[in-house]
């Protein structure tokens, strides 16, 4: 049985998403975002969250980053409650977020300079994740030179540089073409497996059922209106796995029919 | 009529950027290394007119063979493929090499003795054999893949194409 319900983790516990609710005022009625989300996430874990799109599964990683704030529930980071921006998180986002007047080295640094990080340091780190993620030769360039899949390096490399220990990212493969974002979810595996990312932990956004089962050890699937965790699920298959061969495509199949 | 030092040969624009080649190494790999292209495309919903460069590119490289319908990695492209980021760099950086519009990029900087050249040199040189349209597409694509490959730099704001300098980055 490659898909497990019952959570056998014994690792320690990075982050507890407790009993979390989101809603907004919209005239006179109150929305329903996110009800009732409660979640754990274990170190060495890739775990990613799946739904359709306005089921909450962004404002979900906006609050556990201490972007947003619940409205009711909380979120524990190593025990401890987040409240403002969580310096142990970094998030990776759907459209690079890059400033296009900043080359990509001025696009990394800035995040490390927004933390306080000096100068000899952040060169150092500069170099290092442009250099990890394949971009070095890229450092004088504006992003507007750069195709999408260049773009998202710049993404990995400036979140990288934070050594997040929980990586967050949010549909980081869904707005390149199908070639460029199969060789950059290869790429972040191949450094995921290989432990060479500061990381301990990965919570990534995907509407993708394939994209989370083909990344991640464990998938939580939501529903929406009002957004909600309806399965959470273990992936057991062996890396590197095949989007394209008879055994995952089993297991794709056998989630579909679970949330269906 | 073309002259002799023709950068294009006569071939489609192969314009494709680097991680594009390399995805459609993986998924080729995925499959067991060789794809019928029409299947290739409809699995990826890609548009054949969309894939087709990025097939002609890989060829150019000589990572794949595209022979009928079908499409087959090469042992040059499965050692790419096999290599780390830097390994594939290197890799990619000895193929692209031999690409004629690479290659006259690369002579025009040693005529000029390896300092820069602005961007409207290569494309007025670019312009013996393509319009002026395709000219741009090629010097996008032949940034792209050089900068990727360390073996030419582009300075935006000069428009000046450079050679990089030699490791100036400390392994460690």
């Amino acid at each position: 049985m490659s898909l497990q319900q019952e959570n056998t983790n014994l690792k320690p516990k990075v982050l507890e998403v407790k009993n979390v609710f989101r809603t907004y005022h919209h005239e006179d009625t109150n929305i329903v975002v996110l009800e009732d989300v409660s979640f754990d996430i274990y170190e060495d874990e890739f775990v990613c969250l799946v739904g359709p799109s306005g089921c909450g599964k962004s404002t979900l990683l906006r609050i556990i980053v201490g972007l947003d704030r619940p409205t009711r529930g909380e979120v524990l980071y190593r025990g401890k409650k987040v409240e403002g921006v969580n310096p142990k998180t970094a998030l990776v986002f759907q459209n690079f977020a890059l400033i296009p007047w900043l080359t990509v080295w001025q696009n990394v640094e800035l995040g490390l300079e927004a933390r306080g990080i000096d100068k000899k340091e952040r060169e150092r780190r500069i170099r290092y994740w442009l250099e990890k993620v394949g971009l070095d030769g890229h450092e004088n360039a504006y992003p507007r030179e750069l195709s999408g899949g260049m773009k998202q390096r710049v993404g990995f490399a400036r979140a990288l540089a934070l050594e997040p220990e929980l990586l967050c990212m949010d549909e980081p493969f869904s707005s390149l073409d199908p070639l460029t974002s199969q060789n950059l979810r290869e790429e972040l595996l191949r450094l995921w497996t290989g432990k060479e990312l500061p990381t301990v932990s990965i919570l990534m956004v995907t509407h993708s059922i394939e994209e989370a089962i083909f990344m991640s050890d464990r998938v939580l699937i939501m529903s929406t209106h009002p957004g909600k965790i309806i399965r959470d699920l273990r992936v057991e298959l062996p890396r590197p796995r095949n989007m394209r061969d008879e055994e995952f495509q089993k297991i794709v199949d056998e989630v579909y029919t679970l949330i269906v | 009529m073309r002259k002799e030092e023709s950068v294009m040969d006569g071939e489609p624009l192969p314009s494709a950027e680097v991680e594009q080649i390399i995805g459609l190494l993986e998924i080729l790999d995925d499959l067991g290394g060789k794809e019928d292209i029409p299947k290739l495309a409809r699995s990826l919903q890609f548009e054949l007119d969309d894939l087709l460069p990025v097939i002609r590119a890989a060829e150019l490289l000589g990572f794949v063979v595209a022979e009928g319908g079908d499409i087959e990695i090469t042992d040059w492209g499965y050692q790419f493929l096999r290599g780390n980021v830097q390994e594939r760099k290197e890799i990619f950086a000895r193929a692209a090499m031999d690409v004629p519009w690479m290659k006259k990029i690369l002579d025009m900087l040693k005529e000029n003795e390896g300092e820069p050249i602005p961007k409207e040199d290569v494309l007025e040189a670019f312009q013996e054999d393509l319009s002026e349209e395709e000219a741009e597409l090629l010097l996008h694509t032949a940034i792209g893949w050089g900068r990727y490959a360390e073996l030419i730099g582009y300075d935006q704001d000069e428009e000046q194409i450079f050679l990089p300098e030699e490791e100036d980055s400390p392994s460690e």
